[in-house]
């Protein structure tokens, strides 16, 4: 039974990754706090629902439809909303709770309040020393892993990822240089969103796809980017890992509500402690 | 000085204004005389709406068809709906409100027993009438509220003997936190108990639960014949979902369960085959009526997908027509009173209000999910149960 | 001298009386149906101050308020539950007698004090906790987001305790052990309770406590250099409006009846805040009004437009954000000292020109 655990835990940790890693995108480098960022999960949730269960194409144009269309809306809401309040944080929260409020409602109305259900793309397990593993959550690991690689390359390996940390850094200094700054600003709102909608793609399957499912994402993925540092893409893959398994494995031996509830306390004194998180790069 | 007592008595007047008005055109909708009104209460969101849905349009095509047969002494059945969301907060709330304020001369609907437990009282004490169509675990029945669904004893009793008896002894349940889900249980545990059977887990999950990664885990180490699941709409499709994504077989070890019903397999999909369910009531009986039935539901709503309690929905509107019919006024005592003894050929056979429980009579069914998820009934009871609340 | 208070009182005095005017005449103009709703609103009045205080005067977003309001909530409903013997659920779940542990919860007015201790203590200790690390703004918003969470979810699992997501209900209209009490009754004590509410506030923001308060929300590194410790201070406002969020939540059980676990997390924590922000913060006025007028708006709304409330709602937070960040009596005031000083600046003028 351990053995399931463990490898329903990496399950969980990988969600857990992809649901997170748009969230440190935009925290950490664009030092917004966006509170819809679990209605955009639910958008790309939907998106898969249309491509792959109304259209009836194959997955993986779900997986990348989903990926393109919460960009567009992540674009749409970085000129529209975001940009007209950075630095002021306080209102930024208001703004982006109304925000998640219009999204849900809005896809309330367009799609029906009922629940819809996304079938697996891809059934049947792999018998792994006795522990049955299901193919997709193989698929979701590698995604997951996929997102992660790619997130760290664009970070690190690219020259707008090289304007983005310079962005980070300073952003007036780097306008004085030159670098058009909203221009890479929305491009980075747009990527963090896409990748919030890459989860819901993936999610869709193993959860009820509804208007209102994008509230339960939320304060994970929260609470794992701050725990693992705010702007550090390795911290919040550890903190992923280790709050994912922790919550399972508990779960399994315990009860899932009270693994929860646990975890969550100890994350909380976790960063009273560390309010920067594990693996900050930052000094406060 | 001046300027700040005109603005406060300017905003007290504009307030007062408002809602003086609104008051006003809330009491013109007290409803035209050549109509009744009467109120509907499911759940359109929330956890249970994948299967309420089918109770709200199983009322409406029988207040739809009441009306067409010339109405109540002539007038027309007018539905005041309102969505409770699965929030029993929000059920008192809205059935004050069809009570007090859009003054319905009674209400159909409800489905979670937390939300009856908690509208309960709100009847009571405004003197109104709800007819409440789901199968449930069984109270001290309420004055104020006729029971058209089925009780434990005409579900529970009949399932998990058969089940025994077919299926094997070794039971381990699984249910939604609710509080029929632990009468059930309690129940079940009993008559397993009585009949030399062994219960090897109990995990209650929370109301719309959808990660059951740890159960099945612990289901897999337990090994049991039969997995007696009571989960409410949205968690059992995970968990029949999550069930075959980890390659359990059903021909082994089958869920069996008295909540998943045709709305809710036809969400599961393939997932679904080769497990039991247990109602009064299939969209596959075999009577003239239920033909009937089930084509005009088809015909309006575009699928075959009746439900027990939605077909239990259809009959009381068709009962409380029939009790409004025979009442000589529409005083809720009188309602109530007329719906004693009141009997009917319904699509699931015929039906009867007891005269002292206010519960019903009603035959029992077990069926089995057919590899077109359909259902296909294996067992029925000969005659009509008495109820035992 | 009181005529020279009244002459310099901001505008948003007067609207707090006219409000005041107009609810104390509430039951006798309309239908107990109504005024029903009013008592809630009523209660909730209490509970936007308490965030008014925390949010508006301090600075402080707290994104889990309903925490505090569901706390005092939940330990009356208990007792309320208790008294009429062990309650059903916890027979279900094998509990033949009422826990020692609950006891005192059988004394109504040890009820009440607890009720309103332990959302104190609970907001002493998060304050402690929180507010003597370097958490800033946004951490802390987000740690009061995760604890709504934590909160609901622990209350809906406590179900052999706390009935879990079925609520605690037909609860008793009384308070204090007084025995049923007619609407009006009820109405009349909240009201009183509101006003009692209300004026301490305004005593409160008014002191040297209150400025400081004010001073944390402007610029606390400032506070720090002058010598303060914004701490001590941040944690005494915490306990004060967790107190009063849960005397709101005692008060709220009588006049609801009913109490679940959806009310104690974070849709209402965030429905709080919607209201404080329309109404505008820091002002007491604001909460005021921006309560009654969202709650109203929402009933009446809801009968002819039911569906399309919640994303109106967004809409109009949105706009505000934007167009009116300092909230309905947020604008007046501003409007009220901008025309006071363009007068000012004029009569100035005049002078001068004069001379």
């Amino acid at each position: 039974m351990f053995a399931l655990l463990l490898a329903n835990g990496v399950n969980s940790a990988a969600l857990l990754l992809l649901t997170a890693l748009g969230l440190v995108i935009i925290m950490g480098h664009m030092k917004v706090v966006n509170l819809a960022h679990g209605e955009l999960i639910m958008v790309g949730a939907y998106a898969a629902y249309y491509i792959s269960t109304v259209l009836k194409l194959p997955y993986v144009f779900s997986i990348i439809g989903a990926f393109l269309i919460t960009g567009l809306l992540g674009a749409a809401v970085e000129r529209l909303v975001i940009r007209r309040l950075y630095g002021k944080t306080g209102e930024t929260l208001l703004a982006t709770y109304a925000l998640s409020l219009v999204i849900q409602q809005t896809v309330r109305f367009i799609s029906g309040p009922e629940l819809k259900y996304v079938n697996i793309p891809l059934d049947g397990t792999l018998e792994l020393g006795g522990v049955p593993v299901p193919y997709y959550n193989l698929v979701i690991l590698l995604v997951a892993a996929l997102a992660l690689l790619a997130t760290w390359l664009l970070i690190h390996k690219t020259t707008l990822g090289k304007q983005i940390r310079a962005i980070t850094e300073n952003r007036s200094m780097t306008g004085c240089l030159g670098i058009n700054t909203q221009r890479i600003d929305t491009i980075t709102f747009t990527y963090g969103t896409a990748l919030a909608g890459l989860a819901g793609a993936m999610l869709a399957p193993i959860r009820t796809v509804s208007p209102f499912m994008g509230v339960q994402y939320l304060t994970d993925a929260f609470l794992n980017v701050v725990i693992g540092g705010v702007d550090s893409l390795f911290g919040t893959a550890f903190s992923a890992a280790l709050i994912g398994e922790s919550v399972t494995v508990l779960g399994g031996f315990w009860n899932d509500v009270g693994a929860k509830i646990l975890i969550f306390v100890i994350i909380i004194i976790l960063i009273r402690f560390k309010p920067e998180g594990m693996f900050s790069k930052e000094k406060r | 000085m001046k300027q700040g007592v005109k603005t406060g008595l300017a905003l007290l007047l504009c307030a007062i204004t408002v809602f003086g008005l609104a008051g006003c055109a809330q009491n013109t909708s007290a409803g035209a005389s050549d109509e009744i009104k009467i109120g509907l209460i499911f759940s359109k969101t929330g956890a249970t709406a994948i299967s309420e849905e089918c109770m709200y349009n199983a009322a409406m095509m029988a207040i739809d068809e009441v009306n067409a047969a010339g109405g109540v002494k002539g007038k027309k059945l007018v539905p005041v709906f309102e969505d409770y969301s699965t929030d029993p907060a929000k059920a008192a709330d809205k059935m004050k409100k069809l009570i007090m304020q859009d003054q319905v001369v009674a209400t159909v609907g409800l489905y979670t027993s937390a939300s009856r437990v908690a509208a309960r009282p709100v009847v009571e004490q405004n003197n109104g009438v709800l007819v409440y169509p789901t199968y449930y675990e069984g109270e001290d029945p309420s004055p104020n509220i006729i029971y058209t669904g089925s009780v434990l004893n005409q579900q529970n009793d009949l399932f998990v003997p058969w089940l025994m008896e077919h299926v094997g002894k070794k039971f381990f349940f699984v249910g939604s936190e609710t509080v029929y889900v632990s009468l059930i249980h309690k129940q079940a545990v009993e008559v397993v108990k009585a009949n030399g059977g062994e219960i090897v887990g109990n995990e209650i999950v929370p109301s719309g639960n959808a990660d059951f990664a740890s159960v099945i885990a612990k289901i897999k180490e337990a090994n049991p014949d039969v997995i007696y699941a009571n989960l409410n709409g949205d968690s059992a499709v995970a968990f029949y979902k999550q069930y075959k994504s980890y390659g359990f077989d059903p021909a082994k070890m089958p869920i069996a369960s008295t909540i998943t019903d045709e709305a809710s397999v036809a969400a599961i999909g393939d997932a679904a085959i080769g497990h039991y369910s247990c109602f009064n009531y299939f969209n596959t009986v075999e009577s003239a009526a239920n033909k009937t039935f089930v084509d005009s539901y088809e015909k309006k709503f575009g699928n075959r997908n009746v439900t027990c309690v939605g077909e239990a929905s259809y009959d009381s509107v068709k009962l409380l027509a029939m009790a409004l019919e025979k009442a000589a006024d529409f005083k809720p005592e009188t309602i109530l009173a007329a719906f004693r003894g009141l009997e009917m050929d319904a699509p699931q056979g015929h039906i009867k209000i007891d005269p002292n429980t206010r519960h019903l009579w009603c035959r029992g069914r077990i069926a089995q999910v057919a590899s077109d998820l359909s259902f296909k009934v294996v067992y029925e009871s000969p005659e009509m149960i008495e109820p035992k609340p | 001298m009181l005529r020279q208070k009244l002459k310099n009182m901001p505008v948003n005095r007067y609207i707090d009386m006219g409000a005041f005017l107009f609810l104390a005449v509430f039951p006798l103009l309309f239908t107990p149906f109504r005024t029903e709703l009013m008592a809630k609103v009523l209660v909730y009045i209490i509970f936007a101050i308490s965030l008014d205080l925390l949010w508006g005067y301090t600075g402080l977003m707290s994104m889990g308020h309903a925490v505090l309001f569901g706390s005092g909530g939940y330990i009356i409903a208990l007792s309320y539950t208790f008294l009429k013997g062990v309650p059903w659920y916890m027979q279900q779940a094998g509990v033949e007698k009422i826990p020692a542990l609950f006891s005192p919860l059988l004394n109504p007015a040890a009820a009440f004090l607890l009720a309103l201790l332990i959302p104190g203590l609970i907001a002493a200790f998060l304050g402690t906790f929180i507010f003597s690390s370097r958490i800033s703004g946004v951490f802390f918003s987000l740690i009061t987001l995760a604890l709504a969470q934590i909160f609901e979810l622990f209350v809906t699992n406590q179900h052999e305790y706390t009935n879990g997501s079925n609520g605690l209900g037909g609860l008793e209209r009384s308070l204090l052990g007084s025995g049923p009490l007619s609407l009006n009754a009820l109405y009349y004590i909240l009201f009183a309770v509101v006003l009692l509410v209300y004026f301490f506030c305004i005593w409160l923001t008014n002191t040297r406590f209150g400025t400081v308060l004010q001073a944390i929300r402007e610029n606390e590194a400032r506070l720090t250099f002058l010598g303060y410790k914004p701490n001590r201070f941040k944690i005494a406002v915490y306990v004060v409006s967790g107190v009063l969020a849960g005397l709101a939540g005692v008060l709220y059980i009588p006049t609801n009846g009913f109490i679940s676990p959806t009310e104690v997390g974070l849709t209402l924590s965030t429905l709080l805040l919607v209201w404080v922000a329309i109404g505008g913060r820091g002002n007491l006025t604001g909460a005021i009004v921006g309560t009654i007028l969202i709650n109203w708006a929402q009933t009446l709304l809801s009968e002819q437009i039911s569906d399309y409330w919640m994303l109106i709602m967004g809409i109009v937070v949105l706009a505000f954000v934007f167009f009116l960040p300092a909230g309905l009596i947020g604008k007046l005031i501003s409007s009220q000292y901008a025309r006071a000083s363009a007068r000012r600046r004029n009569a100035e003028l005049e002078q001068k020109e004069a001379c």
